[in-house]
C-alpha cells in the first residue's frame, strides 16, 4: 500500500524521508490525502526532487486534493522548483488569491546573498511593520545561515553541488524561516579540523548548535547556527535542524538531539512568534 | 583635531556577508591609513538597519585585533550607533575575541563593545570621565598604586581606548597624560 500522508510538517516529516528515500531515484510521492503541509516538508520536497534528478530519475508526485495545500504547492518560489522536477499525472496548482505569504529561493553564491536576504526582508515588510529587533534577528540569521552554503556545504570538486533554498511562510500565530542544503551537513564539514573528526550527525548538531564547534580555528567565525539557537530561545521561538542522521529539537528551554534517517546536507527550521514583528 | 567619519550606510543598508566585509575592510584600512597620527576615525552605523556578525567580525573585530596587535600605530577607532541593536552581534563577536572596541549608542553616553577585564572598564571610566589623566591622579582616585595605574593605562594604550600625550615639565623632565580616545572627538 502506498505510503500517503495527512500531514507533512517539522514534527512529521521523518516517516515521509524514511519512505521516499528508499525509492530513489524514482519514489512516488503520494500528497492525495493531506490536509496540512508546511514549508520545512515543501523544502524537504524540493531537494528530493533534485536528488532524483542527479541520479537520473524523477520523483513522482500525486498531487494533494486539498485546496489549502495545492494552494502552498502553487507559491511561486516553490512552484518554479518544483513543477519541472517532478512527474505528476495532472497540471501542477495554480495560484489562487492568496492572502498569507509564502516564498522559496534558491541559495547558490556568497555574492548573490544580499540580494536575496534584501529581498525577503522586503517580501516580509509589505506584511508587516517589522520592527527593528524583528528585523535585525530575521535579517540577521539569514546572512548567517545563506552564507553557511556556499561556504560549508560543498567542500570539494567531488561533491555534488549543495543547491541550497530558503523560504519564509506566514501562519497565524509565527512566522516559519527554512533554509535548507543538500550539501556534506555539519559532520563533514566540521571534519575538516582534526578535533572534530569522526563525529556522528547527531554529536556535531551538539557540538555546534550547543557548543559553538566550529572548524575554523580563529574564534569569531563559525558559530552562526549556536546564535541563533540562542536568539531563537530568547525570543520564545522554535528550532530544529537536521542534518545526516542527526536531528536538534529546541522550544522553549529544552532540546533535544537524536537520530534520524539519513538525508544529505543540513535543514535548518525557525518559527518566530509573529509578536516578533508586530 | 577633527573627526574622521567613515559611513558604513554607503554600502547598504542590511550588511552581513563575509565576501562583502573583506572589501569594506580594505576601505576601512585605507581610510585609517590616511589619517594622521592622532586622529579618530569615527565608523558611523547611521542608516543601517541590520549589521550581521560575519561582516562586522570580518570589518570591525577584525580591525580592532590589528590595531591592538600594534598596527597603524596612532590611529583610532570609535564607533557611532543609532541603536544597541545594531551592535549586538559585533558586541558577542568581540567578546569571543577578548577584545573590545568604544561606541557611542544613541545621543550621548559611550559603551564599551566586547570584553574588557573589570579593572580596565573601571580605568576607562574614570578618564573617560575626566578626559585626561596621569598614573598618580589615576592610582589616587581608585586607592591603587601607581605601578597598578600604569599598567591599566598600558593595557588601554594597546587596545587603542586611549592614548598617551607627552609633555615638558616646567621643572625638567617630562610627564605622561593619558586621555581617552572619546577626548579627540570633534575637538577643534
Amino acid at each position: 500500500m502506498t505510503y500517503s500522508p495527512r500531514k507533512l510538517e517539522v514534527e512529521s516529516v521523518e516517516r515521509a524521508i524514511q519512505v521516499w528515500t528508499k525509492d530513489l531515484p524514482r519514489p512516488l510521492v503520494d500528497l492525495s490525502r493531506l490536509e496540512r503541509l508546511d514549508l520545512f516538508a515543501a523544502v524537504l520536497l524540493v531537494l528530493l526532487a533534485r536528488r532524483c534528478q542527479e541520479q537520473g530519475g524523477r520523483l513522482r508526485v500525486l498531487l494533494p486534493r486539498k485546496e489549502a495545500v495545492r494552494s502552498l504547492l502553487a507559491a511561486p518560489g516553490i512552484a518554479r522548483l518544483l513543477r519541472e522536477a517532478v512527474w505528476t499525472e495532472e497540471a501542477w496548482p495554480e495560484l489562487g488569491p492568496s492572502t498569507t505569504l509564502v516564498d522559496l529561493v534558491e541559495v547558490g553564491e556568497e555574492e548573490g546573498v544580499t540580494r536575496l536576504v534584501d529581498n525577503l526582508v522586503e517580501r516580509l515588510r509589505e506584511r508587516f511593520p517589522l520592527g527593528e529587533e524583528g528585523t535585525n534577528f530575521l535579517a540577521g540569521a539569514m546572512f548567517e545561515l545563506f552564507q553557511n552554503i556556499p561556504q560549508h556545504a560543498h567542500l570539494t570538486e567531488d561533491d555534488a553541488p549543495p543547491f541550497g533554498v530558503s523560504g519564509v511562510q506566514e501562519l497565524e500565530d509565527h512566522i516559519h524561516l527554512v533554509v535548507a542544503d543538500k550539501g556534506v551537513g555539519l559532520a563533514r564539514s566540521l571534519s575538516t579540523t582534526p578535533h572534530y573528526r569522526g563525529l556522528t550527525d547527531a554529536a556535531a548538531l551538539d557540538a555546534v548548535l550547543v557548543r559553538g564547534a566550529s572548524r575554523f580555528d580563529r574564534p569569531g567565525r563559525g558559530g552562526a547556527l549556536r546564535r541563533i539557537r540562542e536568539l531563537v530561545l530568547r525570543n520564545a521561538g522554535a528550532l530544529f535542524v537536521r542534518s545526516g542522521t542527526g536531528a536538534l529539537w529546541q522550544a522553549e528551554v529544552e532540546w533535544v538531539v537524536e537520530e534520524v534517517h539519513p538525508f544529505p546536507g543540513v535543514q535548518v527550521s525557525i518559527r518566530l512568534p509573529r509578536r516578533l514583528f508586530e | 583635531m577633527t573627526e574622521t567619519i567613515f559611513a558604513l550606510a554607503k554600502y547598504g543598508r542590511r550588511l552581513g556577508t563575509r565576501a562583502e566585509g573583506e572589501r569594506v575592510r580594505e576601505d576601512l584600512i585605507s581610510a585609517l591609513e590616511r589619517l594622521p597620527e592622532g586622529q579618530l576615525l569615527v565608523v558611523d552605523l547611521s542608516g543601517l538597519e541590520v549589521l550581521a556578525g560575519s561582516f562586522s567580525d570580518q570589518v570591525l573585530v577584525e580591525t580592532a585585533d590589528e590595531l591592538a596587535q600594534g598596527a597603524l600605530p596612532g590611529r583610532y577607532l570609535l564607533l557611532r550607533s543609532p541603536t544597541e541593536i545594531l551592535v549586538e552581534d559585533l558586541d558577542v563577536r568581540l567578546k569571543e575575541r577578548k577584545l573590545a572596541l568604544l561606541a557611542l549608542v544613541k545621543k550621548g553616553g559611550w559603551r564599551l563593545l566586547g570584553y574588557l577585564p573589570h579593572y580596565l572598564v573601571e580605568a576607562f571610566a574614570w578618564i573617560a570621565e575626566h578626559g585626561e589623566t596621569t598614573s598618580e591622579e589615576l592610582a589616587e582616585a581608585l586607592s591603587i598604586s601607581v605601578e597598578n595605574a600604569s599598567t591599566r593605562f598600558s593595557a588601554l594604550v594597546r587596545l587603542r581606548l586611549a592614548r598617551v600625550v607627552r609633555e615638558s615639565r616646567n621643572v625638567g623632565g617630562f610627564r605622561h597624560r593619558v586621555v581617552s580616545i572619546l577626548s579627540l572627538k570633534n575637538t577643534p
